[in-house]
């Protein structure tokens, strides 16, 4: 949901990162509050458990200032990735602008990209938004690490849209913030066109 | 359940407002919000004090979309009260429509009975007011940056 | 805590918790760790999708921790959801688990209530012992916490020095709570 507030002249925009477990989905978030200038950023909540482990959700408040006569703000928040929150991701889902959707490319989570690929597909509708029409951009994290599938196949099997992908590794914030300005771009393209 | 966008005039926020500030005065509260289920403010009072609002709604929102959640795994389609109790505050939560949830926070001077009752009240008056903040055109294209002006603005 | 942590003390838990379902006529008890994962169940929960409400309880009472924080106040002690017909109150033992009892309109909220506090002091004497025992160090929820609130504490702790009447191992305690709750933004800065 976007919220134009002429009294205050702000324009604040929901974006939610989604992903499987231990994706990187909390690392991208952290990056972006630890670079990003102070005069950009409110205070970061994260609720998780001692092990890091996202319980409900994280949440970073980012404020671009003036443009075009309007502050401009964005909310981003991230899905707890494990499969029996999947309650709290359709909460956190509610009234997204946009979705940054993190794969995690090691081989053996491939699956699991996938499983979180539906089950975001399933909540979205739940929230009366279609995967298919929301703004949306994919992120393939962690392609540092050793046994990890290629980027062809990310894109042939995840990338289902077509939309804008990027490769990253999160925790040095390769990708990061190419991932965050296109998916604000495609944002505010989508506040200028109807439904 | 479709969430519309919300377009906030002044005069909308002012009224809004003045009914936030009477029930704040009625139920002697510490702080009220009003906060749209997807985590945004949407309003407050004045806390006269250091809490963050926008904190403090994205955590109420959370909070109310949890609890709403427990309610229809328990076979409840809505819970009628939602109230957690601390050693100072005490938060009670409404929901006023679709529209948003009225959120009050207050101590132990004021009886539940009547954050109860004023919540209703004061919800039903505001109901009007947020359904007609909604909408489902989104921004003015002239209000909204062009590419070029977001790449200027992200000099991070 | 984890079930795995509490080896055979679980049947001192279950049997509490009985004594507890007998005298308040709740319905069921779930416990979970912090982070919603069951523990253990007790009463009938056949009507209940108890994995999902564990994880709904454990959200819910992490944002109302957060709130709390916000506030300068330690925690919300009790979650009360009123319903048409079934009820829901949501307690934290210490921070060692989520307590989350349903009950319906056969009891009455003023017992169960009473009844609750009961039975949290025994669970609490229960883990204690577990930890004591075994030298576990309990992992608990990490919410990040508000500057504000780490202050207010430290200044309880200096109050309560000054008053001496606290022994010095549980200001230790305290010292080491405002540890744990430490700014988690704080953390990111030194990070990056």
């Amino acid at each position: 949901m976007t919220m134009i507030n002429y009294a205050k002249k702000e324009i604040i925009c929901k974006i939610v990162f989604y992903g499987p477990g231990l994706c990187g989905k909390t690392t991208n978030l952290k990056f972006i509050y630890g670079k990003i200038g102070p005069q950009y950023k409110g205070k970061m909540i994260a609720l998780a458990t001692e092990q890091e482990r996202t319980l409900f959700f994280d949440f970073l408040p980012l404020d671009f200032g003036k443009i075009k006569n309007f502050n401009t703000k964005f909310q981003l928040y991230t899905v707890p990735g494990q499969a029996y929150y999947t309650n709290s991701r359709k909460i956190i889902l509610k009234g997204a602008d946009g979705v940054v959707f993190v794969a995690d490319s090691q081989i053996d989570r491939f699956n699991e990209n996938k499983e979180s690929l539906k089950d975001m597909a399933v909540n979205l509708r739940e929230q009366g938004l279609d995967i298919r029409k929301i703004p949306l951009v994919m992120q393939w994290n962690k392609r540092d690490l050793p046994n990890i599938v290629s980027v062809q196949q990310l894109e042939e099997v995840i990338n289902f849209r077509k939309v804008p992908s990027f490769e990253a590794v999160a925790v040095k914030g390769i990708g990061v913030f190419e991932t965050l300005k296109t998916i604000i771009k495609l944002v505010f393209k989508s506040l200028g066109e109807d439904d | 359940m479709f969430h519309g966008n919300k377009v906030l005039q002044a005069e909308d926020l002012n009224k809004m407002n003045v009914i936030i500030e009477k029930l704040k005065k009625q139920a002697k509260a510490f702080v009220i919000l009003i906060v749209d289920e997807s985590g945004q403010l949407i309003t407050n009072t004045e806390s006269g004090s250091m809490v963050d609002p926008i904190l403090l709604g994205t955590l109420t929102a959370g909070n109310f979309g949890a609890t709403t959640e427990l309610a229809k795994l328990i076979g409840e389609p809505d819970f009628t009260l939602i109230l957690h109790e601390g050693n100072k505050e005490n938060i009670h939560m409404l929901a006023i429509g679709t529209y948003g949830i009225l959120v009050v926070i207050f101590d132990n001077k004021t009886p539940i009975g009547l954050i109860r009752m004023y919540s209703k009240k004061t919800a039903e008056a505001l109901k009007p007011i947020l359904e007609k903040i909604e909408v489902t055109k989104k921004g003015q294209k002239e209000d909204l940056p062009s590419d070029d002006e977001l790449d200027d603005l992200f000099n991070w | 805590m984890k079930l795995s942590q509490l080896g055979n003390r679980i049947e001192d838990i279950k049997k509490d918790i009985d004594i507890f379902l007998n005298d308040s006529l709740a319905n069921c008890v779930i416990l979970c760790d912090m982070g919603g994962e069951i523990i253990t169940t007790i009463g009938d929960t056949s009507a209940f999708d108890y994995t999902n409400i564990a994880a709904m309880a454990a959200g819910s009472y992490a944002t109302t921790k957060g709130i709390a924080n916000l506030l300068g106040q330690k925690e919300f002690s009790l979650l009360f959801h009123q319903g048409e017909k079934n009820n829901i109150l949501i307690s934290s033992i210490e921070n060692y688990v989520i307590e989350i009892t349903v009950f319906d309109n056969n009891a009455i909220l003023g017992i169960v209530k009473q009844k609750t506090n009961q039975l949290n002091q025994s669970l609490k004497k229960i883990f204690e012992e577990v930890i004591k025992g075994k030298g576990i160090t309990v992992k608990k929820a990490k919410i990040f916490a508000e500057k504000k609130a780490t202050e207010n504490k430290e200044k309880k702790t200096e109050k309560e020095e000054k008053k001496k009447e606290a022994p010095k191992k549980s200001n230790k305690d305290e010292t080491k709570k405002n540890d744990f709750d430490s700014l988690m933004i704080d953390d990111l800065d030194d990070i990056f």
